[in-house]
């Protein structure tokens, strides 16, 4: 037989083995696996949340504007230059002019009342300048420039509570980093935890083993497989809670995304994320088992 | 193949049980280790399977000290040597099969041989009908060859036993012994610690008495 048959079959037996070890206790195992289930689903359910109110920001990115109402004795030569110094001093994708003249023109042709100007003399509309800033810039500190101008009567942007979110969109994503570093360190206490158990609880048949000629890898192998198990398990059955979690969610949200007249639904977990952290469950489960594994053979005899 | 020279053991609690200990073991060799009960067998056994540690003295195999071995080289010593223990050393939540297919597992053969020859080993014994008992459930007796089954069942190189007979009736005992006798005769180096003199007498094999920690020929 060469090594890797040897090798092969005996990790076959200890894969087998850790197999039977929770069928053989299945409440014991549904337990633990639902416990990493939920300190893995957490994190998993802040991303979705981060993700949608990413979407819902970006599909209003469109929309960002600032308006700014100019003073009615600012002529329209003013106007330009204003518009240019602020162009020039700021991070702009798009500046233009609307002429108040143009504006009554156009609502003296569409509109059929005629009174406008004769009964109030003159055109009582102001210019009004449109900015469209970059993506980068920070609205805030622009709209508080620009309140500062002299010539500027009001300066509006409806959109600052999109802002708003938008920055609250980056505390969760800092959340997220955060939760999921201390959830994968409680999935690896559990799974170290049980492992502990397990081994103090099979002192006996270890040593019997270790005494007949098993190496100290042969002892922890089935242990090894086990917290493997459970940490596939226990992922996977967060992607089901997260993905069916999601799905009711929308379920419920379609009638209220009709009366507004959208489509807008919270994001589903991306296969490849899900197919990510399936993986990265089982990989901590067998990363931690071999931990607590190590330390806890080695003590015995 | 295995040489003990100047092999000491000493208990904090209970002193020194081994002293001096010179012994050798051919290759294909068989003797029988007697003498009172505490008179130190167990112990000497013990550390010829290395699960004691001399407190002084050298352990040789085949001419390789082996008195301090990595870990991993201990199990793999281990593995090639058949060990019966006087209190059995079963895994009680496992059944008979189980329990003797455990050397097979370690060592690595595929699920595909280990039936075969775990029942030629459970034939040998005399258990084939009690494959799939749990241990628990078995008489001393029984549990004894169990024990034996599993130390015969991949062939080792030596094998150790440790009162294979002592839960035994006359009659199963002198089968046993036959069985151990077979084993030697194929090859395998074999030391049993045992006081059934009546039986040693009768097999004639070499015998090392051991009394007060020291051996006596």
């Amino acid at each position: 037989m060469s090594k890797l048959t040897l090798w092969i079959n005996s990790h076959k037996e200890s894969a087998s083995t850790s197999l039977a070890k929770a069928i053989e206790n299945p409440v014991s195992f549904l337990f633990t696996t639902l416990l990493i289930a939920i300190a893995f689903a957490i994190p998993m359910s802040i991303y979705i949340l981060f993700s949608s109110v990413e979407q819902l920001t970006s599909q209003w990115d469109s929309d960002r504007q600032i308006t700014l109402f100019l003073k009615e004795d600012v002529s329209f030569k003013d106007a330009k230059m204003i518009a240019d110094n602020i162009s020039q001093q700021n991070e702009i994708d798009n500046i233009k002019i609307i002429d108040r003249d143009e504006v009554l023109e156009k609502f003296k042709q569409e509109s059929n009342f005629n009174l406008f100007p004769d009964t109030v003399g003159g055109n009582p509309l102001p210019h009004i300048i449109v900015i469209a800033p970059k993506l980068e810039t920070d609205i805030q500190a622009l709209t508080n420039t620009l309140k500062t101008l002299s010539e500027v009567q009001h300066v509006q942007f409806d959109l600052i509570w999109f802002e708003r979110l938008r920055a609250f969109a980056k505390v969760i994503l800092r959340i997220q980093w955060i939760v999921s570093g201390l959830l994968i360190f409680t999935v690896a206490l559990i799974i170290i935890n049980v492992i502990r158990w397990e081994i103090s609880s099979r002192q006996s048949e270890i040593e019997i083993i270790k005494l007949i000629g098993a190496s100290d890898a042969y002892a922890r192998r089935p242990f090894m497989y086990f917290g493997g198990l459970l940490g596939l398990t226990g992922s996977g059955l967060a992607v089901i809670i997260v993905t069916a979690s999601a799905w009711l969610i929308n379920l419920a949200l379609m009638d209220l995304t009709n009366l507004f007249d959208s489509d807008y639904k919270i994001s589903s977990l991306p296969f490849l994320l899900a197919l990510t952290i399936i993986i990265l469950g089982g990989l901590i489960g067998i990363v931690a088992a071999s931990l607590a594994a190590n330390q806890r053979i080695k003590l015995i005899n | 193949m295995i040489r003990l020279q100047n092999i000491s053991k000493r208990f904090p609690d209970s002193g020194e049980v081994l002293a001096n200990i010179d012994l050798q073991l051919d290759q294909g060799g068989m003797a029988f280790l007697t003498g009172p009960s505490g008179s130190g067998k167990s112990t000497l056994l013990k550390i010829i399977a290395l699960v004691e540690t001399p407190t002084r003295g050298k352990l040789y195999f085949n001419e390789r000290n082996i008195t301090k071995l990595s870990r991993n080289n201990v199990s793999k010593f281990r593995s090639q040597m058949g060990l019966v223990f006087q209190d059995h050393r079963l895994l009680n939540d496992r059944n008979v099969f189980e329990n003797i297919a455990l050397p097979l597992r370690i060592n690595g053969f595929s699920s595909r041989d280990i039936p075969k020859r775990v029942r030629a080993a459970l034939d040998k014994v005399n258990l084939l009908n009690k494959e799939k008992s749990k241990t628990i459930s078995l008489s001393g007796g029984e549990q004894q060859r169990v024990g034996i089954a599993r130390a015969i069942v991949h062939r080792p190189k030596i094998l150790l036993a440790d009162e294979p007979t002592g839960n035994l009736d006359p009659e199963l005992s002198s089968d046993i012994m036959q069985l151990f006798l077979d084993f030697n005769q194929v090859g395998v180096t074999t030391l049993i610690a045992s006081h059934d003199h009546d039986l040693i007498e009768r097999i004639g094999k070499n015998v090392l008495h051991l009394q007060n920690g020291r051996i006596s020929h």
